[in-house]
């Protein structure tokens, strides 16, 4: 019987260490190509968070699913035999006990990193935001709108940010509860009716949503029917690009609404391409 | 067996047996058409409107409830007549007002078996719009919104919490305590007839323009959109009363009602299951059932509890308040048929019994304190960490669950039936379910998973991939007990193994998805997304064809399979050890417990790691069994 049990052991431990480092490898696998470039600061911060815990979570899932599968096959029996296993106790300590610390152990870890650490990077972020550019984001049924108030330019519908400025988004719901979700940025905040809530984020590479339709504002709280379209065009540029857009949208309009209004068909319309490419295009 | 007769016997008869059902269905119409007409009437308005709806749906429970028999059975005889309700035989008894637990549960049983297959309907009308980045089956995104909102709502409120709990724990809770019936066999009778007029409000929403909210009818939008948002409120309420009585029953029947020797260190997983989510119906039902009254009366007083004037993020707080303990409403029901079938299947003693009770319990105190997870984008900073870290360790006593299906498992002698075979799926899908929630419980990763396709998923894999699996594999495994045929084994084994492939190749493809910022509640997406939808689409399409395998297999087994005997696995829960299926009242005499439920061979109280006495062919002992009674 104890031969048994280390043999069953000895199995489940050389399986676990292959197919423990094959799904290593799938892991960063999957993180460099499906998990989305990001273009903020923050968005390095939750996606940083996300790696983290697959790393760790995916050989674990490993463990268990190995130890199922071993299970249901080595110890199966044709059905018809109803015998009772000569193997019989109601508990194993060491077992158990060992479970219950690496399970705790494992919730500490993840509690304090990158759990408790990854909100102490987001707020730290914000401390260090001292003259941030600000951006006042009202959303209705259904659409985005973005006013500059230190620049006194009301009113776009197309979100431009110079790059590595921190911004701080106030947002505003004029009707029901919206989401301000940029994927790209890697987080999203929900625009409440009757609150204005403050969202900082620090685009720090050039993109805009011509590229990658992940750089795009997108409503991600059902506000009812226009609310899968509820997006905005978003491009963040060089400073002085900034500066000169600035300029530019003050100038009295011409056509410019034209425009805004073509890019937004062309957010719903044009077949995007990420960078990089995708496996499943 | 009135079924059984000749052609032309056969439909007076059913009428027949059907004419409190019909009765019920014609005093719910009279009443809805009565309510909604006076309100119009009185007011001036149309005949349909929020108010109307509300007097006309309450009117109707008023006609439906006292229509199936409640009038002769319960109203009656409180005025001091004579109970005079006939409770009907054979297929009868299943459509009029019945006390008798099993009846109930049968009910319950067909009652959310329906449910499923027409949301899983709704289901397949949204993969076929998702197919296509634009719109190309609903006429508009209003329609879809409606569909995804009734899907969810029924597959929660009339499958998730109601199958295993209505059902199962109906039938088989008073057997396996070895009780004749509940405490409270009128009040049970009556739960169930909440569920029909709570299923039908809900599906019947979109005539009147349906719900935008979705599931979790987040204000103010419920406040603004069309007048079938009334029937989400008032649906949800109904079925939210019937979860409420049976969880008083439950909790009564399991305190009062257990056979001599049935001490609580013998209590089946079973029950323990079902008493820790009658404690999580008791505790938090009437605070969504509340949160509902509120809603409705933003809509026909109008108030103004959940408004931009009031507290809009209030709402999240009731509704997730109920909303998370019911997650687990959901996962302690579908824990406990893990345990029940594992140690049949396996021969094997259950290991650790204490700590799968310490698990139930842990996840009862700790899934009261961990509703702001879904609010982490609403809520202050202040609300954060605390919530994070409660949501965290939920997964200890979870994984006391896997700790004791794996040491039962561990060296014992297993057989791969149906049953045990999708008990396996079910911890697997629920493991992926439960290690996607650790994502979803670090705040920041949730930042940006949130309200993604990653959450549709993560949500699938638990109540789908586990509870709906588990739900299955109590079906096959009692299946014999509550019908008294066998079902086939390999068509069992066929559709275990489709939706476990279908299922996997559906839902994790929308990690995938969200990761990729999918958003969800969408009927039109952007084109780069479509390559991975019209795959979901199509596996989705696979795994809802596969759920009419186990319809075709248990209707033609329950009328032409082979006759079942008493105890087919060799179970020693008290289900087993009388007829199937059992006679009413359940047994011939009344049973004395004498031993726990789960001691197979010759037991050792405790294992040093894995080591084991070696020994041969054992066979049960009795006097070693009951020498060894509580022995842990
Ligand atoms: C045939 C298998 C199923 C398929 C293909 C399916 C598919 C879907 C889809 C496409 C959505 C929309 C997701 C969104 O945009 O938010 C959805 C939502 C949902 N599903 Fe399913 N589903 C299935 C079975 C189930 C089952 C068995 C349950 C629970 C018992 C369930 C519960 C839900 C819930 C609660 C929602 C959320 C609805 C909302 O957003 O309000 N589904 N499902
Ligand atoms: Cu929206
Ligand atoms: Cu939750």
């Amino acid at each position: 019987m104890r031969d048994r049990t280390t043999r069953d052991l000895i199995w489940i431990a050389s399986l676990w260490l292959v197919l423990g480092i094959l799904g290593e490898v799938a892991a960063n696998y999957a993180l460099n190509t499906w998990y989305p470039e990001m273009f903020s600061q923050q968005g390095g911060v939750t996606a940083g968070a996300f790696a983290f815990l697959l790393r760790i979570v995916v050989p674990g899932a490993i463990l268990i699913t190995i130890i199922l599968v071993y299970s249901a096959i080595r110890f199966r029996v044709p059905e018809s035999d109803t015998r009772d296993s000569p193997a019989q106790y109601r508990f194993g300590r060491f077992f158990a006990w060992t479970w219950l610390g690496l399970s705790a152990a494992l919730n500490i870890l993840f509690i304090i990193y990158p759990g408790a650490t990854g909100l102490l990077a987001l707020a730290n972020y914000q401390a260090a935001a001292t003259s941030p550019l600000q951006v006042d984001v009202t959303a209705m049924q259904w659409q985005w709108n973005f006013s500059y108030p230190q620049y006194n330019l009301m009113n776009q519908s197309e979100l431009v940010l110079p790059v590595n400025t921190p911004v701080k988004f106030m947002l505003q719901s004029q009707d029901v509860v919206h989401s301000f979700w940029i994927p790209a940025f890697g987080l999203k905040e929900d625009v409440i009716p009757g609150q204005t809530r403050e969202l900082y984020i620090t685009p720090n590479k050039m993109i805009s949503t011509r590229v990658d339709p992940l750089a795009r504002v997108q409503c991600a709280e059902i506000c009812g029917i226009g609310h899968a379209q509820m997006r905005a065009v978003v491009r963040v540029v060089s400073q002085a690009d900034f500066q000169q857009w600035v300029k530019q949208q003050k100038q009295p309009p011409g056509g410019m609404g034209m425009i805004m209004q073509s890019d937004m068909v062309s957010i719903n319309r044009y077949q995007f391409n990420r960078t990089g490419g995708q496996p499943w295009q | 067996m009135a079924i059984r007769t000749e052609a032309g016997q056969q439909r007076e008869s059913f009428l027949v047996a059907a004419a409190p059902m019909l009765r019920a269905l014609l005093w719910a119409a009279i009443g809805f058409v009565a309510g909604a007409w006076l309100v119009a009437l009185i007011s001036g308005s149309a005949f349909i409107t929020n108010r109307s709806v509300t007097v006309g749906y309450l009117l109707a429970l008023i006609g439906w409830i006292p229509g199936g028999g409640a009038w002769e059975a319960c109203v009656k005889p409180a005025f001091g007549a004579a109970a005079t309700w006939d409770e009907g035989r054979g297929i009868a008894r299943y459509l009029r007002f019945n006390t008798d637990h099993k009846v109930i549960g049968l009910q319950y049983l067909f009652a959310s078996a329906g449910t499923f297959l027409v949301a899983g309907l709704f289901a397949m009308a949204m993969r076929i719009e998702l197919l296509t980045p634009g719109l190309n089956l609903f006429p508009n995104a209003a329609a879809y919104n409606v569909v995804f909102g009734v899907h969810g709502t029924l597959m929660l409120f009339a499958v998730a919490v109601v199958a295993i709990i209505g059902g199962f724990g109906n039938y088989f809770l008073p057997i396996m305590l070895g009780a004749r019936d509940m405490t409270f066999p009128r009040l049970n009778g009556l739960s169930w007839w909440f569920v029909v007029p709570g299923v039908l409000a809900v599906l019947l929403s979109p005539l009147i323009g349906g719900f935008q909210t979705g599931w979790s009818g987040y204000a103010p939008l419920s406040a603004t959109d069309a007048p079938g948002q009334v029937l989400y409120f008032l649906g949800v309420f109904s079925l939210g009363l019937s979860s409420l009585l049976t969880a008083l029953n439950m909790i009564a029947t399991t305190i009062y009602m257990r056979a001599p020797g049935l001490t609580w260190g013998r209590l089946p997983i079973f029950a323990w299951g079902m008493l820790g989510t009658a404690v999580l119906n008791v505790l938090w039902v009437p605070v969504v059932g509340v949160a509902m009254i509120m809603g409705l009366m933003d809509r026909i007083v109008p108030t103004q509890f959940f408004s931009a004037q009031g507290l809009p993020v209030l709402w999240q707080d009731l509704f997730w308040i109920f909303g998370h303990p019911e997650v687990y409403i959901i996962m302690l029901p579908a824990w406990a048929i893990w345990m029940e079938v594992i140690p049949v299947m396996a021969r094997k003693t259950l290991f650790g019994y204490r700590w799968v009770v310490a698990g139930i319990a842990g996840v009862v105190l700790l899934s009261s304190v961990v509703w702001t997870h879904h609010m982490f984008t609403d809520v202050s900073n202040d609300r954060l960490v605390p919530f994070m870290t409660t949501t965290e360790l939920i997964s200890i006593p979870t994984g006391f669950m896997f700790l004791a299906a794996i040491g039962t498992m561990w060296q014992g002698r297993i057989r791969l039936n149906t049953p045990m075979l999708l008990v396996l799926m079910s911890m697997f899908n629920f493991l992926l379910g439960g290690v996607t929630g650790v994502f979803l419980a670090d705040v920041s990763v949730d930042l940006q998973l949130h309200d993604t396709y990653f959450v549709v998923a993560h949500f699938h894999y638990t109540i789908l991939g586990g509870m709906v699996f588990a739900w299955f594999a109590a079906l096959y495994y009692w299946f014999p007990k509550y019908t008294g045929r066998m079902y086939n084994e390999l068509w069992g084994k066929v559709f275990a193994w489709v939706i476990f492939f279908a299922f996997n190749l559906t839902f994790f493809a929308m990690f995938l998805a969200g990761i990729n910022g999918m958003n969800r509640r969408i009927a039109t997406y952007l084109p780069y997304l479509s390559g991975l939808n019209v795959w979901i689409s199509i596996w989705a399409f696979v795994l809802g064809l596969g759920f009419f395998i186990p319809l075709v297999n248990f209707i033609y087994c329950w009328v032409r399979g082979p006759r079942a005997p008493a105890n087919p696995w060799g179970g020693k829960t008290l289900e087993w050890q009388t007829s199937s299926p059992p006679p009413h009242e359940n047994f011939e005499e009344e049973p004395v417990v004498k031993s726990d439920f789960y001691s197979y061979g010759e037991v050792e109280p405790e294992s040093e790691m894995f080591r084991v006495k070696p020994r041969v062919g054992a066979a049960v002992s009795t006097a070693q069994e009951e020498k060894e009674e509580d022995g842990q």
